[in-house]
C-alpha cells in the first residue's frame, strides 16, 4: 500500500504534524508514506522519523514565476504539472490532505488516488465534507474563532485517523534549561528584556544548571544585543533535537521548537501571545504547560500586524510568573502546585 | 439570464442584462464586414482564435478546413451557440496550447465590456495567470484547467 500525506504549510505545522505521521504507520504499518511538503522546509527529514520519503513542492520557485514576466506562468504550469504527473504514477492507494487550505484542495482534485481524505475540490468543484470534525475544522481553524480542541484531533477525527497520545514529559535531572527567543511573528515574541531578566533569575536560582538563549542562526545578531556569545545558542534543527533530547525545560514562545521538544519528551513551558492560540496548536505533550497573555484582543488574526499601541498580551506576561511556573515544572509538583490556577494559565496535562 | 431580441422572425441575437454582443439592426452584414477586413490573416493562417462570440455569426465566415476557437467569457452565449450551431467548424477554446501559432482576431462588438481582458488574452504568449484562469472558468473539470487553478491559489 502507498500512501502520500499532503503538508504544505509551514515548518512548526509539519513538525506538531509528526505524531499524525507516526499514526498513519501505526494504523498502516506496511505501507509506503510519503509526504509532500513545501520544499524550503525539507530539512524536517533530518528530524522526523519513519517517513518513507519527503518530496518538496516548489512553492517559492513557481510563486517567483507567478511573480515574473507572464510568460514565466507557462513554464510555472510546465513545472506543477510534471510533478503532479510524477507523483500519479506512483498510484498512491490513500491521499490525506494535512493541509487547510485552498491549493492543496486543488491538488487533491489533480492527484488520483483510491481513498482520498480531507480538504479538496471534485473537477473543480469544492466537496462538501459530511465528515463533522472536518466541517469543525474549517469553523474554527480558517477564521478567527476559538476552538474546544487541539488543531491534531480536529485533524485526526477529520480525516478518520486515531487521535494520538500525548508523549510525557520527563522529569529530567539534567543540567540544561532553553530560553527561546523568537518566533516567526514579531506579534508571538515575548519582549527579549524579558527574556533575560528571567535568564538572570534562573541563572541565580539554579547555579548548578546552564541558562541559555535559543535561537535560529539567522536570528544571532539580534539575540547578541541582549545577550552574550557564550549564553546564547544557534544550533541547526537536527542539532536541536539531540539538544533537546537532554534539556531539562524549554520556554518558548515558538510552536515549532515546542512540538520538536515535546516529542524529546521534553518538558515545555510554552509562552502563547499574539495569534498563537495555546488550544489549538499548544505542544502535544503531557505534563507541558501554557501561559496565555491577558488581553481583550487575544489571540488576534494571523494574516494581521498587532493594533495596539504596546503589545499589551506580551507584556502581561510578567516574569515572576514564568519563573514560578519553571520552579514548579523543575520540581515536579506540578500536578499539585498547578491545579486550580486562574484559566490564563491553562495546563494542558491537566485540561485535556 | 439571457434573452432573444427577434430582428425577424428567422433571425434573433442574445441578450444578457440588457446588454447586446452584436449590431441590433444587421448583425449579418457586420459579421460579413469583420469578415472582409480580415480576410486576408484568415486566408493565412491555419488556425484562428477569435475573441468575442456574440451572436456567432462572423464565425460562419470563416472557410472550413481550419481550426477554428473562440473566447468568450459569457457561458450562457456558448451555450446558445453550441444549440444552435452544433456542427460549427469554431469550438471554444479549452486550453492555452490551442493559442499556440494561432492568428488571434477580436470581434469588437462581443467584447467591448471586457476589452482589457481580451487584450490580455492578445498579448499572448505574454499571458498572465489570472487571465488564464478568467478564459478557462467555464472547464473547471479539464485536467489542464485544474492545474491552472492550482497555480493561481499560488497568486495573492
Amino acid at each position: 500500500m502507498k500512501i502520500l500525506v499532503l503538508s504544505l504549510l509551514r515548518l512548526g505545522d509539519i513538525i506538531m504534524q509528526e505524531p499524525l505521521f507516526a499514526e498513519i504507520k501505526a494504523q498502516y504499518p506496511q505501507a509506503q508514506v510519503d509526504v509532500l511538503i513545501n520544499d524550503q522546509f525539507l530539512s524536517v527529514r533530518e528530524i522526523i522519523p519513519g517517513i518513507d520519503k519527503w518530496i518538496g513542492f516548489p512553492r517559492n520557485e513557481l510563486q517567483a514565476m507567478l511573480a515574473k514576466n507572464p510568460s514565466e506562468h507557462l513554464l510555472a504550469f510546465d513545472k506543477l504539472q510534471d510533478q503532479l504527473k510524477e507523483l500519479n504514477q506512483k498510484n498512491y492507494d490513500i491521499i490525506f490532505n494535512f493541509t487547510h487550505n485552498f491549493l492543496s484542495a486543488r491538488l487533491m482534485d489533480q492527484l488520483t488516488g483510491k481513498d482520498k481524505r480531507g480538504l479538496q475540490y471534485k473537477d473543480g468543484i469544492k466537496l462538501n465534507s459530511q465528515n463533522q470534525w472536518q466541517v469543525y475544522m474549517n469553523e474554527s481553524f480558517t477564521e478567527l474563532k476559538g476552538s474546544r480542541f487541539h488543531y491534531l484531533e480536529v485533524l485526526a477525527n477529520s480525516l478518520g485517523l486515531n487521535v494520538p497520545k500525548k508523549k510525557p514529559a520527563f522529569l529530567r535531572q539534567g543540567n540544561k534549561i532553553l530560553l527561546q527567543l523568537f518566533t516567526s511573528d514579531p506579534k508571538k515574541n515575548w519582549q527579549l528584556e524579558s527574556f533575560k531578566q528571567l535568564m538572570k533569575m534562573l541563572i541565580q536560582e539554579y547555579p548548578d544548571k546552564s541558562v541559555l538563549a535559543l535561537c535560529s542562526p539567522s536570528e544571532l545578531s539580534t539575540a547578541r544585543k541582549y545577550f552574550s556569545e557564550a549564553q546564547i545558542i544557534a544550533p541547526t534543527l537536527s542539532e536541536l533535537k539531540r539538544i533537546l533530547a537532554n534539556t531539562d525545560l524549554l520556554v518558548s514562545g515558538d510552536t515549532s521548537v515546542q512540538h520538536l521538544a515535546a516529542a524529546q519528551n521534553c518538558k515545555v513551558l510554552s509562552l502563547f501571545m499574539g495569534s498563537a492560540d495555546a488550544i489549538k496548536t499548544s505542544a502535544w505533550q503531557l505534563g507541558g504547560y501554557s501561559i496565555e497573555g491577558a488581553a481583550d484582543c487575544y489571540p488576534c488574526a494571523h494574516s494581521k500586524p498587532c493594533h495596539q499601541a504596546t503589545h499589551i498580551c506580551g507584556r502581561s506576561i510578567k516574569v515572576d510568573k514564568v519563573l514560578n511556573f519553571v520552579k514548579v515544572l523543575l520540581s515536579g509538583n506540578e500536578m499539585e502546585k498547578l491545579h486550580g490556577r486562574s484559566e490564563q494559565e491553562h495546563s494542558q496535562g491537566l485540561s485535556c | 439570464m439571457i434573452t432573444e431580441h427577434f430582428i425577424s422572425p428567422e433571425l434573433s441575437i442574445p441578450i444578457i442584462n440588457e446588454q447586446y454582443f452584436c449590431s441590433r439592426r444587421d448583425p449579418v452584414r457586420e459579421a460579413s464586414a469583420w469578415a472582409n477586413l480580415h480576410t486576408k490573416e484568415i486566408e493565412q493562417a491555419d488556425k484562428i482564435v477569435v475573441l468575442g462570440l456574440g451572436a456567432g455569426f462572423h464565425l460562419h465566415f470563416i472557410p472550413r478546413g481550419k481550426e477554428v476557437y473562440f473566447v468568450e467569457f459569457e457561458q450562457a452565449l456558448i451555450e446558445r451557440f453550441e444549440k444552435i450551431c452544433p456542427d460549427s467548424i469554431a469550438k471554444p477554446l479549452t486550453s492555452v496550447g490551442q493559442l499556440k501559432g494561432a492568428r488571434i482576431l477580436k470581434f469588437q462588438p462581443a467584447i467591448a465590456n471586457s476589452a482589457e481582458l481580451y487584450q490580455a488574452i492578445a498579448n499572448y504568449p505574454s499571458i498572465n495567470i489570472k487571465v488564464i484562469a478568467e478564459m478557462l472558468k467555464h472547464y473547471p473539470a479539464l485536467e489542464e484547467v485544474k492545474c491552472w487553478n492550482s497555480l493561481r491559489e499560488l497568486v495573492v
